[in-house]
């Protein structure tokens, strides 16, 4: 795709996204607030597979989020702005720490610390009640006194940050090193490269968004518990949408999210509880074969017979730009 | 606390580190083999679990009587899953790696919440609610079998291991995949056999889980959990590492549950900081290769 479509391209999205909520009902912008949400979750994770690394509990920084957030203004009184800071800052610096210990090594750690994470911060939120309310939950006075437009639109600029960071990412140095990260880390070293740096960095960046969402999940829901904000479907959803529609484009994880989160309020009110069985073999299909997502697909769609050879991405290292 | 608490304290750890050991020999193979974590691992022990479960529900097959049959399907499970999906994953990267199991997963789990609901599912059999007692410790005699399944199963692990041509050929993969080929080793015959042997175990863990505790969906996760920490505690790859590392966790676990008011409820969270611990003091585990 060439820059000028693409810019093109992105431009009526954010236009789109602006104009959407007005001939919208409460149901139409409560969906979207949601499509809003995961857009920021599979953006964020997907940022940290840019240095070839992942979390299998996405969900644990998002909880993070939002319970700093709907516990300084349970205890504090302290509004939902400054509480979603918070939530990204906490967020970041649990990953920071966690990455520390784990992305100095190789391999498979960070992912299983990640999924194990996520049941340890739930077993603290439910084990310490004097501090958090236990299995109770939060309640908190509605954001904006339940106004959904004001809302969408928060809920869009934390959306549209990690899309931005990506882009970001991707302009700047940083695409290069956390792309020889990737494939090949070792070799990334020996260029001199603090690789753990790097991906410490790429980690907490990621953390904090998802941490973001986190923050005003509370105040536009009313209502936190622990299985809402530590749940294992939501680390789930933020897997599969990168990888449906692409892991480390720009475009992969807004295309995934708005098709799943779609698609999956579909199976929820059609299927009850089936969608994560969905998502499930979805995961198995894409990894198995499409490498590229759907955004690759298009892509290869698009292009010309002759260079198309040349253009499919190797096995699982599709570097799709 | 008093010897005869201490006795049955260490009792009660002996008996879920056998199971901890019965799901962690088999991930800690399977990654010693083929270099990949199989996140799939804990699912395996909750079919295995259903398995012995829906055989005692609908024809009353006691358990220690399906046991062979539980195994025999589990590795046939595990043969199906390695050849049509793990083995196109081998010459990807990590994250694909991950991600695929994972997806297996996803799909097992929410399969049989689909399948067969969220409630808990107990098997009534007499020995498992008859009590052993010996000098003031008392076991159910389930548990203690249990106990002792783990035990013959993790000798037989190591007599296959180390006493066998098959065992040979899949010390030979873990340490040099290459030179194994070049010594006329199938290396992708012996993948399958890995995943089998793992998936064997962790169906193996699935029927003492099953009779002694609770089936559900989430077992297997929260199984798996516990083997993830235990295999890096005792060092990826390494199977004895893996039985020196369930015993201490279990231990671990049993004395926390005791000690600690409500401690029980920590249990996740005490393997998480284990976890953290064994990858911030020696990440290499007790006993793994560097």
């Amino acid at each position: 795709m060439s820059a000028a479509a693409a810019r093109a391209g992105w431009t009526l999205v954010a236009l789109a996204a602006l104009v959407a909520p007005v001939p919208l009902g409460n149901y139409g912008l409560h969906l979207l607030v949601l499509v809003c949400m995961y857009v920021a979750l599979s953006s964020s994770w997907n940022i940290l597979t840019l240095a070839g690394q992942l979390t299998l509990g996405h969900a644990g920084f998002f909880g993070v989020g939002a319970y700093t957030s709907a516990l300084l203004a349970l205890r504090l009184g302290v509004p939902f702005w400054a509480g979603m800071g918070a939530g990204a800052v906490a967020a970041a610096a649990l990953a920071g720490v966690i990455g520390l210990v784990c992305l100095r090594l190789r391999g498979v750690y960070l992912a299983i610390a990640t999924l194990s994470l996520v049941e340890a911060l739930k077993i603290v939120v439910l084990n310490v009640p004097d501090v958090t309310e236990g299995s109770i939950g939060i309640t908190l006075s509605p954001v904006f006194a339940g106004a959904r437009r004001p809302a969408y639109y928060v809920m869009l600029a934390v959306a549209a940050l990690p899309v931005l960071a990506t882009v970001w990412i991707k302009r700047s140095k940083l695409h290069v090193i956390l792309g020889a990260i990737r494939e090949d880390e070792g070799a990334a070293q020996m260029a001199g490269i603090n690789t753990t740096a790097y991906k410490v960095f790429a980690f907490a960046l990621s953390a904090a968004f998802a941490g973001l969402a986190g923050g005003f999940y509370p105040h536009y829901i009313t209502y936190i518990v622990p299985d809402t904000a530590f749940s294992i479907g939501l680390s789930i959803e933020a897997q599969i949408m990168p990888i449906l529609g692409g892991l480390y484009t720009v475009a992969g994880p807004v295309v995934g999210a708005v098709v799943l989160t779609l698609a999956g309020e579909y199976l929820r009110t059609r299927f009850g509880a089936a969608n994560l069985l969905v998502y499930g073999v979805v995961m198995v299909l894409a990894i198995l074969c499409l490498p590229g997502g759907l955004v690759g697909l298009a892509r290869r769609w698009r292009a010309p017979f002759r260079v198309r050879r040349a253009e499919q991405p190797q096995e699982g290292v599709a570097d799709v730009r | 606390m008093s010897a005869a608490m201490l006795a049955q304290v260490t009792a009660n750890g002996l008996s879920l580190a056998g199971l901890y050991a019965l799901v962690a020999v088999g991930l800690t193979l399977v990654f010693g083999v083929m270099r990949i974590l199989n996140f799939a691992h804990g699912e395996f022990v909750m079919i295995g679990a259903y398995l012995t479960y829906w055989l005692f529900a609908l024809w009353g097959v006691d358990p220690l009587l399906s046991f062979a049959l539980v195994l025999a399907l589990m590795a046939l499970l595990g043969a199906l899953v390695q050849v049509t999906l793990v083995t196109r994953v081998l010459a990807a990267p990590h994250l694909n790696q991950i991600l695929l199991t994972f997806g297996i997963a996803v799909t097992l789990q929410n399969l049989a919440l689909l399948l067969w609901t969220g409630d808990l599912r107990a098997i009534k059999v007499w020995y498992a609610s008859t009590a052993l007692s010996v000098a003031g410790v008392s076991l159910s005699l389930g548990r203690t079998v249990g106990i002792l399944i783990a035990a013959t199963l993790t000798v037989g692990l190591y007599l296959l291991l180390f006493r066998t041509e098959y065992g040979r050929a899949l010390r030979a993969v873990a340490q040099d995949p290459d030179a194994a080929l070049v010594m006329g080793i199938p290396i992708q015959r012996v993948y399958v056999l890995a995943m089998a042997i793992g998936a064997a175990y962790a169906g193996a863990a699935g029927v003492v889980a099953s009779v002694s505790m609770f089936t559900y969906p989430l077992l297997g996760f929260l199984f798996g959990l516990k083997a993830f920490c235990v295999v890096i505690l005792g060092g990826l790859g390494s199977v004895f590492g893996a039985v020196l590392a369930s015993l201490f966790l279990g231990l671990v676990e049993s004395f926390v549950g005791t000690l600690i008011p409500q401690g029980g409820s920590w249990a996740e969270a005490i393997s998480f900081i284990v976890l953290l611990l064994v990858l911030l003091v020696r990440p290499r585990g007790i006993l793994g290769l560097e």
